[in-house]
């Protein structure tokens, strides 16, 4: 029994020896396969990807998701444009869309108003002057009601474009930010630009 | 083809935008209702002064059968004054004081008549009256 554990012993052993004989350290070393000159151009390469992940991180953080600030603009309009740092415009597509259906309401009430007069009168100029009186404001009422829409569809189609754009400045930003960096730790030790 | 769709759109909305004529005395799109004529040929006689029982009579030309029921005989005090109405009679004359409930006072006053039509649907239930249109203002001076 104990002569059978020597032997296993013994059997790992060589066979790890051997497989360390096998592997060759030089080629795995060999940073110059990768393209890079020897370990001053890996290490510029180590610092470049680190680079990359940090800025990218930031941008993760700092950037809008299209989809939630299309969620954000249909519930309240101009409010997508207003997360993407676009806050007159945002500003104008909230008042255009609150004074539209506002005035698109007033109106409705107005007619509604008309119309029950309308409803009870009984005499024949009463009659003709309640519709007539309840059918105007109707119409512009409808007419309102539909600038709403194609305000809020546009607001819709123009949040796309802010978060966009206020992406590619997020990028532009981070990019500038990092080419400005006075001072950096790589492995090669402390950087400092003047 | 957008130019279309956006006419079409529009067209959709002002049909949607119109309203309904529910009012069931609405002749329009109904031709089974007849609207009172418009009546004329208002006269206005006022008792004598000292008289102690004053009154207004008024007189008008009545209008066909056809399309009248009873009329109305409204009372202002100006001539772009609000109306109220102060009988109804079923004849062409109105003698404003003759009733208990009538109240007439020495001063000045404008009279305004219309007729109505009693109107029903197709199972003779009661709609309501349709007045018709009223009458030009006519002066009176109800001495003391």
């Amino acid at each position: 029994m104990r002569k059978t554990g020597f032997t296993l012993f013994f059997l790992i052993l060589a066979s790890c020896l051997l497989a360390q004989i096998q592997f060759d350290i030089e080629s795995f070393a060999d940073s110059t396969k990768y393209g890079w000159q020897d370990w001053r151009g890996r290490a510029a390469y180590r610092e470049d990807l680190l680079n990359r992940q940090e800025m990218l991180q930031l941008y993760e953080m700092e950037s809008s998701s299209i989809g939630a600030a299309i969620l954000k603009s249909a519930l309240v309009p101009g409010f997508g444009q207003i997360t993407s740092k676009a806050g007159t415009k945002g500003t104008i597509f909230l008042g255009a869309e609150l004074l539209s259906l506002g005035v698109s309401l007033y109106l409705y009430d107005r007619s509604n108003y008309y119309y029950n007069q309308y409803l009870t009168a009984t005499q024949i100029d009463d009659i003709q002057q309640y519709y007539s009186l309840a059918q105007t404001p109707r119409y512009y009422s409808m007419l309102f009601l539909a600038l709403g829409v194609v305000i809020w569809g546009y607001n819709i189609y123009d949040v796309i474009l802010t978060t966009d754009n206020y992406n590619a400045q997020v990028w532009q930003d981070i990019l500038q930010k990092h080419s400005k960096k006075a001072v950096s730790l790589g492995p090669e030790g402390i950087r400092v630009r003047f | 083809m957008k130019t279309k769709l956006i006419l079409a759109a529009l067209v959709l909305l002002l049909t949607a935008a119109c309203l309904k004529h529910n009012n069931p005395l609405d002749p329009y799109d109904n031709p089974d209702i007849i609207v009172p004529d418009q009546v004329s040929g208002v006269q206005c006689f006022a008792s004598q002064a000292g008289s102690a029982n004053k009154y207004v009579e008024v007189r008008w030309i009545a209008n066909p059968a056809l399309n009248t029921d009873g009329y109305y005989v409204f009372r202002g005090l100006a001539y772009n004054s609000d109306y109220a109405v102060v009988d109804t009679v079923a004849t062409n004359f109105c003698n404003h004081g003759s009733e208990a409930w009538h109240s007439v006072l020495p001063g000045d006053y404008w009279y305004k008549v219309s007729a109505f039509r009693d109107v029903y649907d197709g199972n003779g239930n009661f709609l309501g009256k349709l007045e018709g249109r009223r009458s030009e203002p006519r002066f009176i001076r109800v001495p003391a």
